[in-house]
């Protein structure tokens, strides 16, 4: 949104998304360069749950800025960190099992 | 008058400096990548290492500390995003066309997967790049696309790079494909300088591509900083899928019925 004399007002949900693309693009197309197997599976637990934390606080810091309709996003935010939080336990847990083969 | 430089304190004028600093270590670092073979091993760890450390760092310049634009207001944080990215995409087209032109006076499978590798990083930076800009353009210009020189010569890079690579997945024949889509990368090639002048050539919406003379040194300073972060990111990025492509390359060569019949097949050299 614009003011009188153009200039412009707020923008930050258009920055997160620029922000969050790059990020979320850089992890996708680095984690195609790991080859097939067990730590390619490992890196994408640990990715999609780490873009999932971040999808949530970005939800939640968007209802600050932006007020609705970012306000009625409070479900979408608890989703999104708890099933971010729960990929990356189970990523946790993957790597302690490895090492623990290892040993 | 005293030079603006000498205006500033020491911590400023030492964050100013260090993404120059930086953009040294990591074309020295990739300079030694390139050129060293025992090197590459742990280069490439250094540079993803640096790119890490940067993408933390360019968070923290890049959404907080750089001072908002005047007429933008914080909208234009977007740049530190979009510009390097459309950069890279750039840097990757400009290494596919010299290693196509390469190609073909002296056919070789190092110059070919590099084509490959370079074009493949290249599309995917100027994929998130172009959409980038059309989420900047939004708030900006009221709309996310326009057919704008600019905007319409980076889509038809776009869609030929595109056709580059698919060219590469549909031919079978290791040699004919080389040879062809070095052809097509040469001829792709026409589209970045206009793309690169599209907006002093034409007036158009897309504004013209600005000085450090004409830019806050803060700004440029976190420009240069991104800049760096996605070099770095760009060299892994290649060189992993070179390897890849090598390792490909070995595969069909090696199978009897796909070796070049005739002695203009290009030479396996490494």
């Amino acid at each position: 949104m614009n003011d009188a004399i153009g200039h412009v007002q707020g923008g930050w949900d258009s920055i997160w998304l620029a922000y969050f693309l790059s990020w979320a693009g850089i992890a996708v197309f680095g984690l195609s360069l790991v080859p097939a197997g067990p730590r390619r599976l490992a890196l994408r637990e640990l990715i999609a749950g780490t873009m999932l934390v971040f999808a949530g606080v970005m939800v939640t810091s968007l209802s600050r800025v932006t007020g609705p309709p970012f306000v009625d996003g409070t479900v979408l935010t608890v989703v999104s960190i708890g099933s971010g939080l729960a990929l990356l336990g189970h990523c946790a847990m993957q790597f302690a099992a490895g090492r623990r083969k290892e040993n | 008058m005293r030079h603006w430089l000498l205006t500033l304190d020491g911590t400023t004028r030492f964050l100013l400096w260090s993404p120059l600093l930086l953009l040294v270590s990591v074309l020295a670092l990739t300079g030694l990548h390139i050129f060293v073979a025992q090197a590459r091993t742990w280069v490439w760890k250094v540079l993803l290492g640096i790119a890490v450390v940067m993408i933390a760092g360019q968070a923290v310049l890049g959404l907080y500390w750089v001072p908002p634009e005047h007429y933008m207001g914080d909208v234009y944080r977007i740049i530190y995003m979009h510009v390097p990215q459309v950069w890279m995409s750039l840097i990757g087209m400009t290494i596919n066309f010299g290693c196509c032109v390469l190609f073909l006076f002296r056919k070789s499978w190092v110059t070919d997967s590099l084509a490959e590798a370079s074009a493949s990083v290249g599309v995917y930076f100027g994929a998130v790049g172009i959409t980038l800009g059309a989420v900047w353009a939004k708030p900006t210009w009221g709309a996310y696309w326009t057919w704008d020189p600019r905007l319409t010569t980076a889509a038809i890079m776009l869609v030929i790079y595109t056709g580059y690579l698919a060219l590469r997945r549909f031919v079978e024949d290791p040699d004919k494909r080389a040879t062809w889509s070095a052809v097509l990368g040469i001829v792709a090639y026409v589209d970045i300088p206009v793309l690169w002048f599209s907006v002093k050539w034409w007036r158009s919406i897309h504004q013209e591509q600005s000085s450090p003379k004409t830019v806050d040194s803060l700004m440029t300073m976190v420009l240069r900083w991104s800049a760096t972060m996605f070099l770095s990111l760009f060299v892994v990025f290649v060189y992993h899928r070179y390897l890849a492509a090598q390792a490909a390359r070995a595969r069909e060569v090696a199978a009897p019925e796909l070796l070049p019949p005739s002695s203009s097949a290009p030479a396996v050299s490494s």
